[in-house]
């Protein structure tokens, strides 16, 4: 009897043995299969090699060089800290430094782990020869990315650097992950997402300390994809090397396509080095000057006052205004540049001689309404639309606004300042080269681009403007050259026809004025249209004038596919 | 006179020795993996200990275990002095002191302990009928306080602990009343918070992971965690032989010894549990079959303690490693490595076949 108790008990214990097993290798079985899979199989990223930037005649712009990195493999090494100091005396560099970047680096006993970056190959060489007395030690080749342009391309190009924080919480969902590189500025930030490929990984599995026992899956990585822009990169180089030390920003476009062929912002930096030094540099070398610089633009504003006259109606090409050098209104007294007074102006002749006592009269006739309508229409005070990121809108003032912001009525002068392209009104020059494309095109607001796209741009925007019109400004702007009183005769060219428009305007008390120097050439059949500005560079048709001829020339001698560009 | 000697060995249980003998090849499987890619030293060493095993096999089931049980009180102070020797002059290792060196080998003591006990134990009740004395009882419980202080203060715990279930087991066949040993295990419940006191650091920490493994994934729960993912992630037909990550990864600590289970959930899955279960079910079964049919209460109480032994070392063996049960070292019997667990195992199998040979 008490035997069949204990045969019984015996059964229940084992049907509880049983229980336990099925629950556990049943019921949770798929979880614990899961966490088996977790504690054995560990995942290493390999990065993709990212995509070349090419310019408009497959000059590679951004590229990919060798660099030779150290590495040590913590599951190989025998003594870290003794090889550690062997480094550092080979690299001539401290050993916390080393330390620091090893546990910086540090993912798994297996993976190689980066101490340092961009060794000499010299150096490189001595490891691998002493590779035996330092196990665990190995040099690897890693792709560096390389500018080949330096300073001349920085804004364009930008620079890559590691995931920050911001990027990574708003990008996680695109497969970005810690440390991943990513473009921070120009065309890596924009066109990151096709540069960057697709990174491979391996399935490693790892025994209970986490050493590697073998390579179970390899997933290629897929390099990025190339990318072609607009640019000329012999351009963008010569006027780079033009604009010397002197602050500013330079746009050449094709007026047809919106093409962006160079876009030069000065000062700039070299995004081959680490731009952490430069970051809160007082000169601003890493803004964008061509397309977030916004500044009052001074005559060249003129182009647009005199079209919304013409296509408004509210002047003829045979209206004259009499400039004895200055204009009175109440008791304010307007200047024109020449105190002597210009005598009776037309549009062509006002604009070649940049007379500003012409479109004072010209916007009095037109109203601050009218100019502000035309002003948006040729997209002043919104971005362009440009792919670069950070573009700035400029601002054109308004009635309402004033009193608002300024607390103040809208005063006549404010019209005549605004004529002049003065007062409140800001542009960029990105804005300014797109009005002048308008008028080289034949009334056509492009839409600036500097990524190589098939077919036409989009987002252009016919102006339906008068053709008798443009045809009128043009003429004055060829006037601006070539004629003997015009304001831009430093640009006349004895190669190449070129129209333009100068501007000089107030940038401030005590501060020099701002140079801009923007037209299109060939006057006759315009290929090409221009904007040169310098901060502060005093005359508009002094040396803005002169580089934008040069510039023109180079242009101009180099722009046939059949002449090869050298790389620099 | 060659007649007398097969009609005699007509009684040998096929069952039980065979169940055994499948029990251990399967054993010798699972240590082969759990060793796997290394030398085949330890399985080597298991199959050399089974093999001194079978002799001592065939040696006892040719006594008479009434004479074996005669000497019981022989096998007592022998075990009592070994206990007492261990404590002296044992070798220390991972923070116990269990061993005690003859020759070349290292014997484990408490490991016999069980079995000679439990012999004593038998020697004692058989020789006393009264049993309804409560002094008879005492007696008995003061006849295993004695190598259980001693097997305790080594420390090995879960060896300590084996030994009350089998005085329990056997007073219950014996004949004690009912109502005594459940006064009397009414008594322990209520003193046992004061053995909590009297536990070792580490062995508190055991309980207590236990209630809760992920209070320590890393110290003393990662055995236990690491165990369940083993035997889980075997699933219905397991990874394979020798293919268990967790076994052949490392993950698993002592899975030659008492974690051996683990293996054997990972790479055989539930169906090759249940087997395994399924044998030593088998096995015990016919332990109790043998009690049963044992014509004296010598025999019969000899019988049971082994299956008491052998039963509640397997189930809380495998009990712990799936981590329903806190981790006391207590080995596998027939699977786990280890000479002194095994030869016990083997002496105590001659033991049963000698009351079925022998009634």
């Amino acid at each position: 009897m008490r035997l069949k108790v204990l045969n019984i008990s015996f059964a229940v214990f084992f049907a509880f043995l049983v229980s336990c097993l099925y629950y556990l290798q049943i019921i949770k079985g798929p979880a614990y299969k899961e966490m088996g899979h977790r504690n054995s199989i560990r995942l290493l990223s390999i990065n993709a090699p990212r995509g070349i930037i090419y310019d408009r005649r497959n000059i590679k712009i951004a590229e990919n060089i060798l660099s030779f990195g150290v590495f040590i493999v913590p599951q190989e090494v025998v003594e870290l800290d003794s090889t550690l100091k062997r480094l550092s005396e080979i690299l001539d560099c401290p050993e916390s430094l080393l330390k620091r970047n090893y546990n910086r680096n540090y993912q798994a006993p297996f993976a190689p782990c980066e101490v340092k970056r961009n060794v000499s190959k010299k150096d490189a060489i001595l490891i691998e020869e002493l590779r035996l007395d330092m196990r665990g030690v190995i040099v690897k080749e890693l792709p560096l990315r390389s500018y080949p342009y330096a300073h001349a391309f920085a804004h364009l190009a930008g620079y890559i650097g590691e995931i920050n924080k911001s990027e990574l919480s708003a990008l996680r969902s695109y497969g970005y992950a810690m440390k991943d590189l990513i473009g921070k500025e120009g065309v890596e930030r924009l066109a990151d997402n096709v540069l960057r490929g697709k990174s491979g990984g391996m399935q490693i599995q790892v025994d209970n300390r986490g050493r590697q026992v073998k390579v179970l899956n390899l997933k290629r990585p897929v390099k990025g994809e190339d990318v072609y822009l607009t640019v000329d990169a012999g351009l963008q180089d010569f006027i780079w090397k033009a604009m010397g030390e002197k602050r500013g920003a330079a746009i050449f476009m094709d007026p047809h396509t919106g093409e962006i062929l160079s876009l030069v912002s000065t000062p700039s930096y070299d995004p081959n080095e680490s731009v952490a030094s430069i970051l809160y540099d007082s000169d601003a070398p890493l803004m964008n000057r061509a397309l977030m610089g916004q500044y009052p633009p001074g005559s060249v504003f003129k182009i647009l006052i005199g079209l919304a006259g013409l296509e408004s109606g509210s002047i003829t090409p045979q209206t004259n205004f009499v400039c004895n050098g200055r204009l009175a209104i109440g008791k304010a007294v307007f200047n024109c540049w020449n105190l002597d007074g210009h005598g009776a102006m037309d549009i062509r002749q006002a604009i070649a001689e940049s007379c500003n006592v012409f479109f004072y009269n010209a916007g009095l006739i037109l109203k601050a309404e009218k100019i502000y309508e035309y002003a948006r229409r040729l997209g002043f005070g919104k971005k362009t639309g440009i792919e670069l990121s950070g573009e700035k809108e400029g601002f054109v003032p308004t009635r309402a606004w004033k009193r608002m912001q300024v607390r103040e009525r809208w005063f006549a002068g404010d019209t005549v300042n605004l004529s002049i392209g003065q007062g409140y009104l800001l542009v960029t020059p990105l804005q300014i080269v797109r009005l002048v494309a308008a008028i080289a095109n034949g009334g056509e607001l492009v839409q600036p681009h500097v990524l190589k796209r098939k077919g036409r741009a989009s987002g252009s925007v016919r102006l339906r403007l008068d053709a008798k019109n443009i045809e009128i400004l043009r003429d004055a702007m060829k006037g601006v050259v070539e004629e003997e009183d015009g304001t831009g005769a430093r640009a006349r060219s004895s190669v190449v026809s070129i129209s333009g428009k100068t501007g000089t305007s107030q940038a401030g008390p005590g501060l020099d004025t701002h140079a801009w120097f923007t037209g299109f050439a060939p006057s006759e059949d315009p290929e090409v249209c221009f904007v040169i500005f310098l901060e502060h560079g005093g005359s508009g048709g002094d040396v803005s004038a002169m580089i934008a001829r040069k510039a023109v020339e180079y242009w101009y001698r180099n722009r046939r596919p059949s002449s090869v560009v050298r790389h620099p | 006179m060659l007649k007398l000697e097969l009609k005699k060995y007509k009684d040998f249980d096929w069952v039980l020795a065979g169940s055994a003998m499948a029990v251990f090849c399967l054993g010798l499987l699972f240590l082969v993996s759990s060793t796997y890619p290394n030398k085949l030293d330890f399985v080597m060493r298991q199959a050399a200990w089974f093999l001194l095993g079978c002799l001592i096999f065939i040696f006892i089931i040719n006594i008479n275990y009434r004479k074996i049980v005669g000497v019981g009180n022989i096998f007592y102070s022998l075990i009592v002095a070994l206990l007492v020797s261990v404590l002296i002059f044992g070798s220390r290792r991972f923070g116990a002191q269990r061993w005690v060196s003859i020759g070349a080998f290292n014997m484990q003591p408490s490991e016999f302990g069980k079995l000679f006990i439990t012999i004593t134990l038998v020697q004692y009740l058989t020789s006393h009928k009264d049993y309804r004395s409560l002094k008879t009882m005492l007696m008995a419980f003061l006849i295993v306080m004695v190598p259980f202080v001693l097997i305790l203060k080594e420390p090995d715990l879960g060896t300590a602990l084996m030994l009350i279930p089998i005085v329990f087991v056997l007073l219950y066949i014996w004949g004690a009343p009912l109502r005594y040993l459940l006064g009397i295990i009414f008594c322990g419940v209520i003193s046992s918070p004061l053995a909590w006191f009297f536990l070792k650091d580490y062995q508190k920490e055991r309980l207590l992971v236990f209630m809760d493994p992920s209070i320590d994934p890393l110290g003393a729960g990662y055995t236990i965690i690491q165990s369940k993912i083993a035997i889980g992630s075997g699933g219905v037909l397991g990874k394979g032989w020798l293919s268990g990550t967790q076994n052949q990864l490392n993950f698993l600590a002592e899975r030659h010894t008492d974690f051996i289970f683990s293996v054997a959930g990972e790479e055989w899955g539930l169906a090759g549990c249940l087997i395994l279960t399924g044998l030593f079910y088998i096995l015990i079964r016919r332990a109790i079959f043998i009690a049963e049919k044992a014509n004296d209460p010598c025999g019969r109480l000899l019988a049971v303690g082994i299956a008491t032994m052998v039963g509640i070392q397997v189930i809380v063996n495998i009990s712990m490693t799936m981590g329903f049960m806190p981790v006391v070292g207590l080995p596998l019997p027939f699977v786990s490595y280890g000479g002194s667990s095994l030869l016990v195992n083997m002496m105590a199998l001659g033991l049963l076949e000698s009351i079925a040979i022998h009634r």
